[in-house]
């Protein structure tokens, strides 16, 4: 790390301070207040609204990387589907999403769920389709094409739930975890275009409802199509998480929060990063006025 | 119906998993004091492990699609034997003589996704992003609320998106030169850009430290049954790597062996 | 002749695979035959792109072993990689072995390794780019002009936004993020939208009618 000093600071005592700063929330919590920002209220709400019985897709697209911010989002959700007796087909488009898929469904399902009485006319989990945005395509136009078991090695003919599901347009609402490609707009792109107004129970402009719960990175390139209402809700990042699971804390006294509790230590860190712009630019400025190389 | 699970898995493996979690991330993240042989060597075992990891959700993939399953290989249907024997050609890759094979799959995979991207790219990334900026309410109600009632007004929101998206995409306009009033619509872009740019910062940031927490969540709150802490290997994992990092400054130093990719005089002799 | 099998069919399968994938959107009527059997061309695609995920694995057995035998650089790590490609390979055999369909991860042990050891390696190796990001924010971001001014504004005005941190600090924040994210944001984005839209429409186009021909990799 020769240039590590380049600029005053060595780069690896401020590694020292983010990584002791930044710790000391989760330590001793600050339990500062939460506010509910309108898009994850829109995801409650609209997921509020279902009637019990209704479909929805729930799409594991995060990998490890993303876990801390897809992990609580996706499982908020599936509690949420699961108290409201919605009818859940799991499904992921990417490879660790199967594995992370089951863990989450274990959460919130319970040990052993793959086996019991509800699974197949409640929850399915059809694991990982390969194919990317060809094998998003291809579950929107017929789930039956896209795979032939589930997860566990059951065919889907046997599995009551998908007789009621041949097509996009039987799914009620579309729950999309993810954190890349394939990801929210490879389904808005091969799924929701595709089959536009086939459902007259979906909202007038014809797309299939659609909820992001994403990493916070991917956020603001959604917003084009949040704003032309081809996404409904968007779960922004940890804090996005920790939002909806207030919310189901509130309604619905869920225990199983995950995001929540992070988010001071989230604040902490990004005050951290303004300080550090601010010191870096002072001391540039400094070193510019003073006549000095400038950094 | 379902098949059968391995079996219960001893309960003392979550504690191994525990202790290798530690020792993993604190190897890891040593790497950002300076690269050392333990940072070094649990990059490569990760990349092993990724490798293995992707080939079998890639085999048990084609397995579910192709074989097993409603109106598939094991039911009578030998259609999908063709994708399968398709796919077998990309090993042709290997080869010198027969690499032209290799690019019979490559081609229908190439040609599906152009012909999918040009069809779900002109609808929903183009025409609807289009549809829906023109739409923009400029008059009237919207939900019961006039568009120029409250702060911001929705009139003013959707003046602000109208102009931003026209003059951003004029920023990318390089036809004509940019003077004039595409000079001044391309001035206007570009600070619209660059408060897009500051909202993926933003975003970025958010992302970034979101993921650092949650590796300092399973440093400080991962345990086993009740005697177990993670964090109590902290310091252990430190001072192995203070000790790999100060055996490496004292050794001697490095031979050609380990650094250069030729091999030694001693070897080719 | 050689050159028709080793180019021109490859370019012309192209063609034809992209071609019936348009007609197939625009001029098949859902619930067809004719759609229904694009639905089967596209099914099997995932598989032909599973098997590209295989030649990964070969090629990076084959560099690491030429490394070890070479003695290359780091070689001795090489002999880590491939260790823990054959131990993991192990519990998934076992796996295939043991399971009734000949799957891989349903062996609870592979299933387990992977979500127990592999994730925190992949957690961690992300995870540094917190400490980038921070060192990044001291050395590198300056307000050297009236552009990079407003970047750092309004990427600071999102970071107190969307953090409890500062609706403590100011109970504005949260709703100037908010802003942000859903006025200046929106319009800049969707003008990249639509020019990656065109740029990808453009380039599945000369790809279609055989103009770029990356795609096929080296003449050999």
């Amino acid at each position: 790390m020769s240039t590590s000093k380049g600029a005053g600071i060595d780069r690896r005592y401020l590694y020292i301070l983010l990584f002791i700063l930044a710790s000391i929330p989760i330590l001793y919590p600050l339990n500062l207040p939460v506010t509910i920002g309108e898009h994850s209220r829109l995801v409650f709400e609209l997921t509020d609204a279902l009637p019990a019985g209704s479909i929805v897709v729930s799409s594991f697209d995060f990998g490890p990387a993303t876990i801390t911010e897809n992990r609580p989002q996706a499982k908020a959700h599936l509690f949420h589907c699961k108290e409201l007796g919605l009818r859940v087909v799991a499904v992921a488009f990417w490879a660790a999403g199967g594995p992370l898929g089951h863990s989450v469904l274990t959460d919130v399902y319970g040990e052993g769920y793959e086996l019991s009485e509800e699974y197949g006319t409640e929850i399915v989990f059809l694991g990982y389709i390969p194919g990317a945005e060809v094998g998003m395509q291809t579950f929107g136009d017929d789930p039956w094409q896209a795979k032939g078991t589930d997860h566990f090695g059951t065919a889907i003919a046997d599995l009551p739930l998908m007789q009621e599901v041949r097509s996009a347009a039987d799914v009620d609402l579309w729950g999309e975890w993810t954190s890349g490609t394939p990801g929210e707009q490879q389904v808005i792109q091969f799924v929701q275009g595709r089959h536009q107004g086939e459902n007259p129970g979906w909202p007038e402009t014809g797309y299939m409802p659609l909820v992001v719960g994403s990493t916070a990175v991917s956020v603001p390139g959604m917003m084009p199509f949040y704003q032309a209402e081809q996404i409904l809700g968007i779960l922004n990042g940890l804090a996005g998480g920790g939002e909806y699971e207030l919310q189901l804390v509130d309604a619905y006294d869920y225990a199983l929060v995950a995001a929540l509790p992070l988010l001071d230590s989230q604040s902490v860190g990004h005050v951290l990063i303004i300080v550090f712009i601010a010191i870096g630019n002072i001391g540039w400025a400094i070193s510019k006025s003073g006549g000095g190389r400038g950094a | 119906m379902i098949p059968p699970t391995i079996g219960q898995l001893p309960p003392e493996l979550d504690l191994y998993a525990a202790i290798f979690g530690v020792f993993a991330t604190i190897f890891i993240y040593s790497f950002l004091w300076k690269e050392n042989p333990l940072s070094r060597a649990v990059e490569h075992l990760f990349v092993g492990l990724a490798a293995v990891f992707t080939l079998a959700y890639m085999y048990d993939a084609a397995l579910s699609q192709a074989v097993w399953g409603t109106e598939r290989l094991a039911e009578g249907y030998y259609i999908w034997l063709i994708p399968l024997i398709l796919s077998l050609m990309y090993f042709f890759f290997f080869t010198k003589k027969y690499f032209f094979l290799y690019r019979y799959p490559v081609s229908i995979v190439a040609g599906i996704m152009a012909g999918m991207m040009i069809c779900g790219m002109i609808q929903s990334n183009f025409m609807v992003q289009i549809q829906s900026t023109a739409a923009l309410p400029l008059i009237g109600e919207v939900d019961g609320v006039g568009v120029w009632e409250g702060w911001p007004p929705q009139g003013l929101d959707s003046i602000i998106i109208i102009i931003g998206v026209i003059t951003a995409l004029s920023f990318f306009f390089f036809t004509w030169e940019h003077t004039g009033v595409l000079g001044v619509s391309t001035k206007i872009g570009r600070y619209v850009l660059m408060a897009t740019f500051g909202a993926a910062y933003g975003g970025t940031v958010m992302a970034r430290m979101s993921l650092f927490i949650g590796r300092l969540t399973f440093l400080y709150q991962a345990s086993y049954e009740d005697w177990f802490w993670a964090w109590y290997l902290i310091p252990v994992a430190v001072i192995l790597v203070i000790i790999v990092g100060l055996w490496g400054r004292t050794s001697s130093a490095p031979t050609r062996s380990t650094y250069s990719t030729k091999p030694t005089e001693r070897e080719e002799t | 002749m050689s050159l028709v099998i080793k180019r021109y069919i490859p370019l012309a399968i192209t063609f034809i695979m992209g071609f019936t994938m348009v007609i197939a959107t625009y001029f098949l009527a859902p619930d067809t035959p004719a759609r229904e059997a694009s639905t089967l061309l596209t099914a099997t695609v995932d598989i032909l792109v599973v098997t590209a995920g295989v030649l990964g694995l070969v090629a990076l057995l084959r560099h690491h072993s030429v490394n070890i035998s070479r003695r290359g650089r780091y070689w001795q790590y090489s002999i880590i990689t491939i260790a823990g490609v054959v131990f993991y390979l192990i519990i998934g055999f076992y796996g295939v072995a043991t399971h009734e369909r000949y799957y891989m991860y349903a062996s609870e042990l592979f299933s387990w390794f992977y979500s127990d050891v592999y994730v925190h390696m992949d957690a961690t190796i992300f995870s540094m780019l917190a400490f980038f990001i921070a060192s990044a924010a001291y050395r590198a971001f300056r307000l050297r002009s009236v552009e990079a001014s407003v970047l750092l504004i309004v990427g600071a005005l999102m970071l107190l936004g969307r953090a409890p941190i500062g609706a403590v600090i100011w109970e504005g924040f949260p709703t100037i993020a908010q802003w942000l994210l859903d006025v200046p944001n929106a319009a800049g984005n969707r003008a990249i939208t639509i020019g990656i839209a065109v740029g990808a429409i453009s380039l599945a186009i000369r790809q279609l009618l055989g103009v770029e021909r990356g795609y096929l990799g080296p003449e050999r």
